[in-house]
């Protein structure tokens, strides 16, 4: 019986056990294999290295990372929320809208409805969809002054419901809300461009925002006209 | 009860771990790899993934035991990529026996008696040891890591200690 067996004696692995037993036993009634064991032992429990030290750099390296890490994942938990939130505005608004057109298609249809209601019934359709787009402007003015929100996201977002609307405003024949809204388009375009600089995204957020005041403005006061005529 | 088990460390526990054991896995790293900069990405490498798979910690072992491993792994995963035939049996003792002038230079900067003895294992040898019998894998363990049998791994630990108590004696005959 050689060294090996001995030494994975020592570590308890690899011998099955059989060969366990009989080092065991060969251990108790030979004393010069007891000798070779204990030496092998000892020499075994010197084998030891002390720890190099890590580099102080490495260690100010690994706190960073797990601080980034942290961050980005803040960021990316908020953005998920923001999703959650805009998709469901985003619904919202366009079932509110699509109720809207429709029931106004349907009171504009060639029947024998006065046309008083046929007046009442186009206005409640131009009505919903100014609504719908004074939230929609609202909401991206919002988003666009929360430093937080990831501008391309909201952007993107941004677009994806201005071309909604657009379409429903054509539809609904509300050409001028269609114009509003498709002149907003290339703006967004522009703010959802990942090679922005800070300065130039923030230039044009204040733009967009400001058109957006106007456009607010605008049609608050023609929705307060139609409400006093 | 599995699910009682994992509880997520926190980002204050993996900042303690850095300040209380990162030492301990640098070290580990740089034996298997002999190479700082490799040492050193392993153990960014395993922060890391152990970062990113933080919810299957299970509460059951220590966050610094557990980075630990996965730092002497992604060190293997290291090496095996800079040196693809690192895990292979060797042929000649002998031949694997010397270290090169890199090698060389690795246990300059090491500067411990046994750390330098290291460098004259070859890389199976060495890997085999130190997973043996610095991070007490189990044989089964090192020969599925290595891709290689269980019998290579134990002749490899075999030799490397032999090789080691031989520079042990050296050592106690030049300090009697």
């Amino acid at each position: 019986m050689n060294d090996e067996k001995l030494m994975l004696y020592f570590y308890e692995d690899g011998l099955d056990a059989a060969e366990r037993s009989a080092i065991r036993e060969r251990l108790k009634t030979d004393v010069e294999y007891r000798g070779r064991y204990q030496r092998l032992c000892e020499d075994l429990q010197q084998l030891h290295t002390p720890d190099v030290a890590a580099p102080e750099s490495l260690k100010n390296r690994l706190h960073d990372l797990v601080e980034q890490s942290a961050q980005r994942e803040q960021h990316s938990k908020r953005r998920r929320r923001f999703d959650l939130t805009a998709f469901f505005f985003g619904v919202a608004v366009t079932a509110a809208l699509v109720v809207g057109v429709g029931l106004g298609s349907l009171l504009d249809r060639p029947t024998a409805t006065p046309a008083s209601e046929l007046m009442t019934a186009q206005t409640v359709s131009t009505d919903t969809l100014k609504r719908g787009v004074r939230v929609h402007f609202a909401e991206t003015r919002s988003r666009l002054l929360d430093s937080e929100a990831d501008r391309i996201l909201v952007a993107a977002r941004m677009i994806e419901q201005n071309r909604s609307l657009e379409a429903l405003a054509d539809d609904g024949g509300a050409h001028d809300l269609a114009r509003i809204l498709r002149a907003m388009e290339p703006v967004l375009v522009s703010l959802a461009t990942e090679d922005l600089s800070p300065q130039q995204a923030a230039a044009m957020q204040q733009q967009l925002i400001f058109e957006i005041n106007v456009v607010l403005t605008k049609l608050a006061r023609q929705s307060s006209d139609s409400t006093s005529t | 009860m599995v699910a009682l088990l994992r509880t997520r460390p926190s980002q204050a526990d993996f900042h303690r771990a850095i300040s209380e054991r990162s030492d301990r896995w640098y070290a580990a790293c740089l034996r298997i790899t002999r190479n700082p900069d490799l040492a050193a990405d392993a153990v960014q490498d395993a922060l890391l993934s152990a970062w990113a798979k933080r919810d299957q910690f299970q509460q059951s072992s220590k966050l610094d035991t557990w980075i630990h491993r996965i730092a002497v792994n992604a060190a293997l995963q290291l090496l095996r990529r800079q040196k693809p035939g690192v895990f292979e049996p060797y042929e000649s003792e002998v031949a694997s026996a010397d270290p090169g002038p890199a090698e060389s230079l690795d246990a300059a900067e090491l500067d411990d008696s046994l750390s330098a003895a290291l460098q004259g294992l070859s890389d199976i040898e060495r890997l085999c040891f130190v997973l043996k019998h610095l991070e007490q894998w189990r044989i089964r363990e090192i020969a599925d890591e290595l891709e290689c049998s269980e019998g290579t791994v134990k002749q490899a630990v075999f030799r490397g200690v032999r090789k080691l108590r031989g520079r042990m004696d050296d050592l106690r005959r030049d300090s009697a």
